[in-house]
């Protein structure tokens, strides 16, 4: 990443971190139960669950990776994003009222805890539990390592601290993380994913207005790719650079797999009055389209002024956004982007620590029959084991950990969008099924990744998919299949107690 | 839609996604697109499929219309060569059903479809309270 360390960009950093910092002291304070530090005490209002769940899906990814898989791969990777306009909606139908009218009725604080009253099996629940701290992991070790690359960036830590600058980066961003996440727990995370969602908007908007003036306009920028030998019209097509299947995979996957995401689906057990859920697709998915302008502004802009030979052609595609930025706009935009990138990486990252030690204290104890005595205490216990064991596997295995940040989406959605989409709204399913779905959509996800990528074992065999096909839109598809199919073949009327079943039918 | 039609749908939809991402061949290409276009309209009608009497039709529009914008809009993309001729902006006409088709439409209909079905009432939430309170008591003496 080029070097971002400018005056006001390290301010703007300064300031925001420690903005979060003072935020972290504030909800400490406020943090006196185990509700406070799971659900911040179920006191959020729908504006800010849908600033806040959107926060919590979108990380680096969509600020630096975006524009970066952009340029690689043409407007093909907007399929990516192509079905934000009915995801709100469909979490909205099928999960979001459910799993809050169950905490209702339930002490529910994680999908582990909806698992176990819908089901009423600690084996699916755990299950659940496994899968999410499996995803757990790899997202929040790619979280820290952005956050470290970044921060060596804008700090300059590559000057001041040499061979150790990554390290020192990852040091101060997990200090700062730590610091709110320990102390305030949930509280602390929804009180600063408000600011870090408002920054990312803010940002978003900013950038992607100055990325298409510095173009020239969408016009101009589109004649300025056409024309060029570098890109050529097939960066526009939707399936120029890309299989067809590639595209539909990224839709599938996005599009379906948002159900399993326990970092956004735990937002919803924190809306102080289910009632006000009815604008939760306005404002969840409103933020969501204007946060996702930054991609494809910056990811269209930067190609065109490549191709006007007003800016060098990128070594690696991933510096497309910090370069844009460098070179394009006024310094205190760029500050205000940086401040939106440190928050998309923060809110994500802080959500996984959080649901993390919730694996860790409570959803795991649980499956073994097990509670732990004081859950405020081991919960932030807990926070740190899981930040420092992500970052620990982030040093060490790099590489790995890149792996699995990309398909982690997939795994949490592959295991747990049948068992909550299909499961809440269908007695029948039986426990069994329901934990078979979980298993199949976990080892079908990583055994199909594991097959693509490794290249430790030859002899192992290539996953027989078609060109273009990614393994996880397989393993989702056939996660659904088995809860569905399983059903049909064992799965009779289920007695679910009371409570749930009104929940259900309500 | 009942929940007997959204499941057979979800099970369609669900063989398709399958057999198209995993068979090399086009026309099971055409079949994933069409799977992925009715697999939340399949997951919207079965978490709907319990409304209270009247109310059933009021989403049924929404519900078709929502699959006729994605299922045209996917299918459109597959069946334009290159995208198709170019059109607003200067861009191909595939892309610009992309980015002001499939995302604003769908958006539009399913903030719309959702305010208004919506309907969970005060008086549901008092039962579900006392259904809890009723299981905490029933806990307690045991």
């Amino acid at each position: 990443m080029p070097l971002l360390d400018r005056p006001l960009v390290i301010a703007a950093a300064l300031v925001y971190l420690a903005a979060t910092l003072a935020i972290g002291v504030w909800a400490t304070r406020r943090t006196r139960s185990p509700r406070d530090f799971w659900v911040a005490g179920q006191g959020m209002g729908v504006l800010v669950a849908g600033l806040v769940t959107m926060a919590a899906a979108f990380s680096g990814f969509v600020f630096l990776g975006g524009p970066g898989l952009t340029y690689r791969m043409g407007l093909t990777s907007l399929f990516i994003n192509l079905s934000i306009g009915f995801t709100s909606g469909l979490l909205g139908w099928s999960v979001a009222k459910r799993l809050r009218l169950l905490a209702e009725v339930r002490e529910v604080y994680t999908i582990p805890d909806a698992v176990l009253c819908r089901y009423g099996s600690r084996a699916t629940s755990g299950t659940a539990a496994v899968a999410i701290l499996i995803g757990t992991v790899g997202y929040l070790g790619t979280q820290l390592l952005a956050l470290g690359r970044l921060l060596e960036a804008v700090l300059g830590l590559r000057g001041l601290v040499g061979a150790q600058s990554l390290l020192v980066g990852v040091a101060i961003g997990l200090a700062v993380l730590l610091f709110y996440s320990v102390g305030g727990g949930m509280k602390a995370g929804v009180a600063t994913d408000v600011l870090q969602g408002s920054l990312m908007i803010l940002a978003a908007c900013a950038v992607c207005g100055y990325a298409l003036h510095a173009g020239g306009g969408l016009g101009t920028i589109a004649a300025s790719i056409k024309g060029s030998e570098r890109f050529g019209r097939a960066f526009l097509e939707p399936f120029g650079k890309a299989p067809a299947l590639t595209a539909l995979s990224f839709y599938f996957v996005f599009g379906i797999g948002v159900l399993g995401q326990p970092h956004m689906l735990h937002k919803f057990f924190m809306v102080r009055d289910p009632r006000r859920l009815r604008w939760l697709p306005l404002t969840l998915g409103g933020s969501q389209i204007l946060c996702l302008l930054i991609w494809f502004g910056v990811g269209i802009a930067v190609p065109a002024l490549v191709a006007q030979g007003r800016m060098a052609p990128l070594d690696n595609p991933d510096d497309a956004a910090p370069l844009f930025l460098l070179q394009f706009t006024p310094e205190i935009v760029t500050g205000l982007a940086i401040a939106g990138i440190l928050s998309a990486i923060m809110s994500t990252a802080d959500s996984f620590m959080n649901i993390g030690s919730a694996v860790l204290v409570r959803d795991l104890p649980r499956a073994f029959g097990r509670r732990v005595q004081d859950e405020l205490l081991w919960g932030r216990l807990a926070t740190v084991g899981v930040t420092l064991a992500a970052t620990l596997l982030a040093a060490l295995y790099d590489d790995l950990i890149a792996l699995l940040g990309t398909f982690s989406f997939g795994t949490l959605g592959a295991a747990l969008a049948p068992a909550l989409a299909v499961g809440l709204h269908w007695k029948r399913v039986p426990a069994s099924v329901a934990t078979a779905s979980i298993a199949t959509g976990t080892i079908f996800n990583l055994g199909l990744e594991f097959l693509g990528r490794q290249t430790f074992f030859p002899a192992l065999p290539r996953p027989p998919l078609p060109p273009g096909a990614l393994p996880t839109a397989v393993a989702l598809a056939a996660s659904f299949a088995v809860l569905l199919l399983g059903t049909v073949l064992v799965g009779r009327e289920e007695k679910v107690e009371d409570d749930v079943a009104v929940v259900m039918d309500c | 839609m009942g929940r007997r039609a959204a499941l057979f749908l979800l099970s369609l939809c669900t063989a398709g996604a399958l057999l198209g991402f995993t068979v090399d061949a086009a026309p099971l290409r055409w079949g994933a697109a069409l799977a992925a276009a009715t697999f939340p309209v399949a997951l919207i009608a079965l978490a709907d499929r319990r409304g209270r009497r009247g109310r059933k039709g009021r989403l049924r529009l929404p519900l078709v219309l929502l699959w006729l914008v994605l299922a045209s809009g996917l299918l459109l993309l597959m069946a334009l060569p290159g995208g198709g001729p170019d059109s607003f902006f200067g861009l191909p006409l595939g892309t610009v059903v992309m980015l002001f088709w499939l995302v604003p439409l769908p958006f539009l209909l399913i903030v719309w479809a959702y305010a208004s079905r919506f309907d969970v009432r005060e008086e549901d939430l008092e039962r579900l309270r006392n259904i809890a309170a009723a299981r905490r008591d029933r806990e307690g003496e045991e």
